[in-house]
């Protein structure tokens, strides 16, 4: 079945199942922070808009472990065409993202690739928190309190409006531990990262990613303790030749050459 | 924005029903229920679009038991409010809807409520087929060859549909699909169950606000198989009562009991934020 999981690994891109993590796999960048052409830490509660060019890498690092960072990305020249979370778990046949998983739009093209990964699994279904989902799950007493879905909105403004409230689709949580069980359940459960972990992506096209370093005071997504993450950027050229054996876009999600993308 | 996109009769007096409609007024248990409104089938591969007001229920019938139904649902007095996958989901603890459960919008509001279902558990995280996916199944389906027999992605029938009402693709946003199940193993590989639905089987949503709802009777994206052979879906409209202080949706959950509140709070002041 075209839909169900290809063998990953190969004898050079490093992909390494995680033993102790059900679906867990990682994978180590070789790129190092000194090549990077942008270093910025993001702290808890704030919010960046990234464009990465098609071949570029960004590298997220949860610098003291346990935070969630809730990530969208969206074709750079159409938004229209954005992270779809099922196509996504459809594409891959799993509903966890971690090294080797390519995340695709809702018409199954490649956005980005995971090409590197030191955590191993990362969530695709709990969402982002908001001030209105916070007083459905934990009462009023939580609607005044800062939310990813207010910072998206705001990082969205910030940037000439180019994405808006109906532009936020489902988001990924790096490093976020939301299993899900065999009888249809779905816990938060404390994170499987750690203090240096990291997740890195490889832009398949020109894409934005619209990041909120997660604020969540009640659950323990980020153990509670809010803390900031450092985004490192490699551009294209520096990245091919640092790290050439990441491993490449999931077949048949390539896009079309022509420019349009789709 | 029209009442539906199939529909544009001013009139909308409901009909007294007919001995045909004996079958469509009996529930899932047998029991007598109010005439529907409005009845129609949706062929396979096909869609229906309209705003379905508070006080209103849609009823969804798998007449094969094969069939699978893409619907998603908008808050009909702003469009950027719409069904939100993640919400419903957490807010829940659950990967399936079934009854008693909410699909809640973005703004901590529920749209629609499961109050009855025989189908035993709903797909909210499968999502749409595009047209790449289709093509690579089923090869290109030009319609100057195949006339209506040619192939439509969920994604491209629900963007036209959603169009109708003025909107655009950035307003898709995700689905649930009825009728169907995709079991998840503890490594996260995902399985769509088979054989999951059965002939006749039917599943209530009630509408807590104005919503409009867009539907595609397509399979299910997991389902890969070769032949393009949809499954048609029986939709109706009928009146239902709020929910009450004992109702299934309220009591699964306090977060279903708040969620509710919030949109009879939103029916009395109309749209607030927050």
């Amino acid at each position: 079945m075209s839909t169900t999981e290809q063998p990953r690994t190969t004898p050079t891109d490093g992909l390494v199942d995680l033993p102790d993590v059900p679906g867990g796999r990682i994978r180590e960048s070789a790129l190092i922070a000194v090549d990077a052409r942008a270093d910025d830490v993001v702290p808890a509660g704030d919010g960046r808009l990234v464009r990465l060019e098609a071949g570029e890498r960004l590298r997220i690092v949860d610098l003291c472990g346990n935070q969630a960072a809730d990530t969208l990305f969206y074709a750079a020249d159409d938004v229209g065409s954005r992270y779809s979370a099922a196509a996504t778990i459809r594409s891959e046949g799993n509903v966890y993202l971690r090294a080797g998983s390519t995340l695709v739009d809702q018409d199954g093209v490649a956005l980005v690739t995971i090409t590197g990964d030191t955590c191993g699994r990362h969530d695709t279904l709990g969402g982002a928190c908001s001030q209105e989902s916070n007083v459905v799950r934990y009462g009023k007493h939580t609607r005044h309190m800062h939310a990813c879905r207010n910072t998206f909105v705001r990082v969205g403004l910030e940037h000439g409006e180019v994405l808006q409230k109906r532009d936020l689709a489902a988001n990924v949580n790096f490093f976020m531990n939301v299993p899900l069980t065999p009888d249809g359940g779905l816990r938060f459960d404390d994170g499987i990262s750690a203090p240096d972990r990291y997740v890195e992506v490889r832009a398949e096209r020109p894409v934005l990613v619209l990041l909120s370093n997660c604020p969540q005071l009640n659950n323990p997504c980020n153990g509670y303790d809010p803390t900031p993450v450092r985004l490192l950027t490699w551009d294209a050229a520096t990245a091919a030749a640092g790290d050439p054996d990441a491993p490449a876009a999931r077949p048949g999600t390539e896009p079309a050459t022509d420019g349009a993308g789709r | 924005m029209p009442e539906t996109s199939e529909d544009h009769e001013p009139e909308r007096v409901p009909r007294a029903p007919s001995q045909s409609d004996a079958a469509s007024i009996r529930d899932a248990r047998g029991g007598a229920r109010t005439p529907a409104l409005h009845s129609t089938e949706v062929p396979g591969g096909w869609t229906w679009s309209g705003v379905v007001r508070r006080g209103l229920a849609l009823r969804l019938t798998d007449p094969t038991g094969s069939g699978t139904v893409a619907l998603t649902a908008l808050r009909a007095a702003d469009t950027s409010e719409r069904y939100c996958m993640g919400d419903t989901l957490k807010q829940q603890f659950t990967s399936r809807l079934s009854t008693g459960h909410a699909l809640y919008s973005d703004m901590g509001r529920i749209l629609l409520s499961i109050v009855a279902d025989d189908v035993g558990g709903h797909d909210p995280f499968g999502g749409l087929g595009d047209d790449r996916l289709l093509t690579a199944r089923h090869g290109a389906a030009p319609y100057q060859d195949l006339r209506n027999a040619r192939w439509r992605s969920g994604r491209e029938a629900l963007e036209t549909e959603l169009a109708k009402h003025g909107l655009g693709r950035r307003d898709l946003g995700d689905v649930v699909n009825l009728f169907s199940v995709v079991d998840v193993a503890e490594d996260g590989t995902t399985a769509l169950r088979a054989g999951h639905s059965h002939p006749g089987a039917s599943v209530v949503l009630r509408a807590e606000l104005d919503v409009l709802v867009a539907l595609y009777a397509g399979p299910h994206p997991h389902e890969d198989v070769a032949a393009w052979a949809p499954h048609p879906v029986g939709l109706a409209i009928e009146p239902i009562a709020p929910a009450g202080p004992d109702d299934v949706v309220r009591l699964l959950r306090p977060e279903n009991a708040r969620g509710l509140a919030a949109s009879e709070l939103a029916t009395l002041l109309g749209p607030v934020a927050a």
